[in-house]
């Protein structure tokens, strides 16, 4: 690749940022190793595909993979296949190809109410049943990915809160869909009482076409000299413990696992638990 | 009897706050690591640009008591972004005097922050958690809370100093 420009986003760029996060998340991405696709023939109907996608350590090939003899029609509130050990973490994807906002609805509903199996026993597989939808059609399900209205509001509006580095490539490189911008940083600024200002790195994503050419390296070159020239004293960001090329990637430059050194985790507050403290006495 | 108060802190509260950092430092066995000066504090959180907001929490002495009222806790949070969920508060610190704790003092700091939270429009509230302070992780788990490292495998990671040098290519 003969050249290509890292720049800070406008909010021109919003557009493609928001394309890029989905495609970051979508299932041909696979940002790491190790996920699976089953689908479930038992389920849905013509117009309706559902599928799971799991993200584990990396399966043995002889682990038995879930294929039609084996997924008998089942309700929609219980999972019982094998999934591979180790399985921490679901994403359900419905094919959405003409559903209906009742029957979007419903199947909303019973994201709530799916229970994975672990091979062998009825408890519940991995640490935790995270279970998410994702939908790769043109009707994207509601609360997934943000809207490029709140995008543009929290990007460049009078307050932000995020900043953005996007990778631009020149016309010939341009992606068969005719986009120019084919990576993205998004970060901001926290604050360690301690020693002061940090750069915290929220998403950083190349896609699969472009990789191996240094454009993430730039991108992470700029930013770390973003960080410096707001007199940061480091960078943070989170890795998923199960995602190897991506610790490979940072770790190779230098960076410390500070969970592993230190046993620091991260907690997380939803909304419903905050509207409960606001409103107890 | 005296009572509690939470507020937003002040310029001025920048001294009780670095003792108070220093203290919970102390408490986390890694206080040579506290290089911030008051300066910083005041600049970082009371400029034309806040990097971070603290909010503190005061003993108002009874009537007739003479000491007036004195900062035995805080917490500083900052706002943070979430391609998933969006804008997002992020509470960095939290630390009540040890004497002054089981009053439910920290509760009343987390749920004014959570107070924060929705009137600024966040959908979520994260914060970090030493895997050794089960007091802490208990109270946040009582709150409603969800060990993310635990459940999806999440780690923090670091590049600093003379990594972050290299990286920059300099």
């Amino acid at each position: 690749m003969a050249k290509f420009v890292i720049r800070p986003a406008t909010a021109a760029d919003c557009s493609d940022i928001l394309r890029l996060i989905k495609v970051a998340e979508s299932p041909s991405s696979s940002r790491g190793v190790g996920w699976r696709w089953f689908r479930f023939p038992g389920w849905g109907d013509s117009r309706l595909e559902v599928w799971a996608g799991v993200r584990a350590q990396p399966v043995p090939l002889s682990a038995p993979i879930p294929g039609p003899a084996a997924t008998p029609p089942r309700p929609p509130h219980s999972l019982p296949l094998s999934w591979p050990a180790g399985a921490s973490f679901c994403f359900l994807l419905f094919s959405l190809l003409c559903a209906s906002p009742q029957e979007l609805a419903k199947y909303e509903y019973m994201e709530e109410q799916v229970i994975l199996t672990e091979k062998g026993n009825s408890t519940v597989a991995g640490r935790g049943t995270s279970v998410r939808c994702l939908s790769p059609s043109s009707r994207p399900l509601p609360s997934l990915f943000p809207l490029l209205a709140d995008l543009l509001e929290d990007g460049f509006g009078e307050h932000p809160f995020y900043h953005c580095l996007v990778a631009e490539v020149p016309k010939e490189h341009w992606t068969p869909e005719g986009h120019s911008i084919v990576g993205f940083a998004m970060y901001y600024f926290t604050y360690d009482p301690w020693i002061g200002k940090l750069l915290y790195l929220e998403d950083f994503f190349v896609m699969s076409d472009y990789r191996g050419f240094g454009i993430g390296s730039e991108i992470l070159k700029n930013l770390s000299r973003v960080a410096m020239k707001c007199r940061c004293s480091s960078m943070h960001f989170l890795v998923a413990e199960w995602n190897e090329p991506s610790i490979n990637f940072y770790k190779r430059r230098g960076a410390s696992d500070l969970s592993s050194e230190e046993g620091w985790r991260l907690f997380k507050i939803d909304k419903q638990y905050l509207l409960k403290m606001a409103t107890e006495e | 009897m005296a009572s509690v108060r939470i507020r937003e802190a002040k310029e001025g509260d920048c001294g009780d706050m670095l003792r108070l950092i220093r203290e919970l430092a102390e408490f986390e066995n890694l206080s040579d690591q506290v290089k911030i000066s008051e300066e910083a504090l005041r600049a970082d959180g009371f400029g034309e640009n806040p990097f971070y907001h603290c909010l503190v929490a005061e003993i108002l002495p009874a009537s007739g008591e003479l000491l007036g009222p004195c900062v035995v806790g805080y917490g500083i949070y900052y706002f943070i972004y979430s391609t998933w969920k969006g804008r997002t508060i992020y509470l960095e610190d939290i630390y009540v005097m040890p004497e002054y704790r089981g009053q439910g003092i920290g509760s009343k700091i987390i749920k004014k922050v959570a107070e924060v939270a929705l009137d600024k429009g966040c959908s979520q509230f994260r914060l970090a958690v030493l895997d050794w302070n089960q007091r802490a992780m208990d109270l946040y788990k009582a709150l409603g809370a969800c060990d993310l490292t635990e459940a999806e495998g999440w780690h923090f990671f670091r590049f600093e100093g003379e990594a972050m040098r290299k990286l920059a290519g300099k």
